[in-house]
């Protein structure tokens, strides 16, 4: 039976980008994997199929199925029944405030009345009242999987799923992906590492400045032709230029929680980037906030030589002025030239004048990145710098990492990345 | 981090501290009549309202613990401290007159007010909202209490998250509220999009809410005393 049926001739933004002739039919348990670089219009033809592109001020001409009913047309309830959507940043598709409250209302639109069965299936018995908002990455999207299990969709849409997750919870994404194809879910997945799901073999559609450069088998050479390799490749190797900065025995709690750190001792040395890991809810973003003075510990104390700036996993909230241009320049105290300089070595000289909400992933953490320099910060603490970007972009955010250690400073990453921490000197693995 | 982070995390603390648990899960019916019997008391014989401080207190610790009782504690103490002193001073003026006695009677009354309404607010179930919405047929809207508790916390923790960006580059703290409106917009943009059949599908069956006794006998019991201390 065919789950999914896309003829879509063109879709994309009034007066923006546009992608075009995509035609695909995906039977019960076929799994397409969506891949190409930035910008290739990967998450315009998400929106296309999801039926979202509408709440984007999009447009779509031409039709797409799923589970026999046209996406733009039919009732909300035969396109919810039908579909689970997994977006690439999990924390903004539950709407519930409690772990509880999210499954149970997924669970009412459907007509199901939830039970306390539906959590301990799913693993989900000890996050049962948890506050959403207080949940990681990865405990996030154990609620949406969680979701995906109980509702029984026929179509599972994926968006980046492993941008937050640690190895061992990546695997297991696998694993249940694996599982839905073999109960006859469709699965339609984008991913801009397409090789984590070789062994599953996935039909490919390569996108590529808004048209399908491929469509068809698994091809190995193909995605690397058009996708690129990542290649680790440090420029030199880096020694420490002197301690940066003391954690000794620090400890952290959150209001109303247990603690997530519990005497951690570090030392943070100039001059190279150190990698902080660990598993999902271990810790990590804390430890970076904690270093880098935006919280205080409970317990403990840190001593640093020189001031420090995080940047947060979600680059918006560093940024005070809306424009790239008036951020540099608010840092670089108002000097136009050492702008113009920054933003051609960051690479950001096409979008200075673009509202930074506009702004990609990539080009949103270079333009914080080309600020932070600009103040001349000597501890750099940046969450997840590489987080769903593609090869290129990716690439680009290291080498400025690598920048920036290179010019003394101490640059601190907390990150799942392996990209990102195959290019680390100094690795610090948090243990749950 | 400045006096606004520390204000945030402070409310934050009174408001979300905990989920769906402590008085939320006590019964409908007994957390209107507690409601009702501060109502009398605040309306009827407001000089008694500091009378019912301590029921509010043991109420406070059993439905969140110390923390929140301290959280809560300071925030009102601020405001009554507000209140007294601006009294206080006003009565300089010579428009009435103010002996410390009175002034320390405003601040406990403040206290008093401002924890009953905070203590009120924390008993208020997101999913009793819900399934309030769904019987009186606004099915459509029934998710909008659940989405409201969601993004209330996201949005106080964005902004303090935004002011000590803003610390650490030695900026205003008015300068960091546009990045953090910023984020909570596109926060919403986001839910709106990854949700986008969720909030257009109509609830069906209503959340199952997990009801203490317990806590619905101490509501009626708090209710009880409140009104006995005010007809003192």
């Amino acid at each position: 039976m065919t789950l999914v049926s896309a003829r879509i001739v063109e879709c994309g933004y009034r007066g923006g980008f546009a992608l075009r002739d995509v035609y695909f039919d995906l039977q019960e348990g076929d799994f397409l994997l969506i891949t190409g670089r930035s910008g290739s219009g990967k998450t315009t033809l998400i929106r296309a199929i999801t039926g979202t592109l509408e709440a984007v001020e999009g447009y779509l001409k031409g039709e797409v199925y799923l589970c026999g009913h046209v996406v733009l047309g039919s009732r909300p309830e035969e396109i919810y029944s039908c579909m689970v959507y997994i977006p690439q940043e999990p924390w903004y598709a539950i709407i519930g405030h409690t772990v509880y409250a999210e499954i149970c209302h997924s669970l009412a639109l459907e007509g199901r009345v939830c039970n306390m069965s539906d959590f301990s299936t799913t693993g989900l018995t000890r996050l049962f009242n948890r506050l959403t908002h207080t949940l990681s990455a990865g405990e996030t999207q154990r609620v949406l999987w969680a979701e995906l299990a109980l509702r029984g969709a026929r179509v599972l849409v994926l968006d980046e799923p492993l941008v937050y997750l640690d190895e061992i919870s990546r695997s297991h994404v696998r694993d249940i992906v694996e599982r839905a194809l073999g109960e006859g879910v469709s699965t339609i997945l984008v991913d801009h590492n397409p090789f984590f799901w070789e062994k599953l073999e996935p039909r490919l559609i390569v996108l590529e400045n808004g048209r399908v450069a491929y469509s068809g088998k698994w091809s190995h050479e193909l995605l690397e032709k058009h996708t690129g390799k990542f290649t680790v490749t440090k420029s030199t190797n880096r020694a420490s230029r002197g301690v940066y900065a003391e954690l000794r025995n620090v400890w952290y709690r959150y209001p109303g929680g247990d603690y997530v750190l519990v005497d951690v001792n570090m030392t943070i040395q100039r001059g190279v980037i150190t990698a902080i890991t660990g598993p999902n809810g271990s810790g990590k973003t804390t430890l970076l906030k904690i270093a880098s003075g935006v919280l205080k510990p409970s317990r403990g104390s840190i001593v640093r030589r020189g001031a420090s700036i995080y940047i947060p996993e979600n680059p918006l909230l560093y940024f005070t002025m809306p424009t790239p241009r008036e951020e540099l320049l608010l840092a670089a105290r108002g000097e136009e030239y050492r702008v113009l300089d920054i933003a051609e070595y960051f690479n950001i000289k096409h979008t200075l004048d673009q509202p930074i909400v506009r702004l990609s992933s990539g080009e949103r953490r270079r333009v914080a990145l080309a600020s932070a320099y600009l103040y001349e910060f000597s501890g750099y603490f940046i969450d997840e710098p590489t987080g769903g970007l593609d090869y290129d972009s990716a690439r680009l955010v290291l080498d400025l990492l690598e920048d920036i250690a290179e010019d003394g400073k101490a640059v601190v990453i907390a990150t799942h990345d392996e990209r990102a921490t195959k290019r680390a000197d100094l690795h610090a693995e948090i243990k749950k | 981090m400045g006096f606004l982070t520390w204000l945030i995390s402070i409310a934050y603390k009174s408001i979300f501290l905990t989920g769906d648990a402590g008085l939320k899960r006590a019964h409908v019916a007994t957390k209107v009549l507690f409601a009702t019997s501060l109502l009398v008391v605040y309306t009827l014989s407001p000089e008694k309202a500091p009378l019912v401080l301590p029921v509010l207190l043991i109420l406070g610790l059993l439905h969140a613990g110390l923390e929140w009782i301290t959280a809560t504690i300071t925030l009102t103490g601020l405001v009554g401290a507000y209140l007294g002193c601006s009294s206080y001073l006003l009565s300089f003026t010579g428009l009435y007159t103010m002996t410390p006695l009175q002034v320390l009677l405003v601040v406990f009354r403040s206290i008093t007010i401002g924890f009953a309404v905070i203590l009120v607010f924390n008993m208020i179930s997101p999913a009793e909202l819900y399934n309030a919405l769904h019987v009186l047929g606004a099915k459509r809207f029934s998710s909008y209490p659940l989405l409201v508790w969601r993004l209330m916390p996201l949005g106080l923790r964005n902004f303090v998250d935004a002011v000590a960006v803003g610390y650490l580059k030695r900026e205003k703290i008015t300068s960091r509220i546009p990045p953090a409106t910023a984020s909570l917009i596109e926060a919403g943009w986001f839910i709106e999009e990854y949700s986008y059949w969720r909030l257009r599908v109509k609830s069906k069956t209503q959340i199952p809410l997990s009801r203490s006794i317990v806590y619905s006998i101490v509501l009626v019991v708090a209710s009880l005393t409140t009104l006995l201390l005010a007809s003192l």
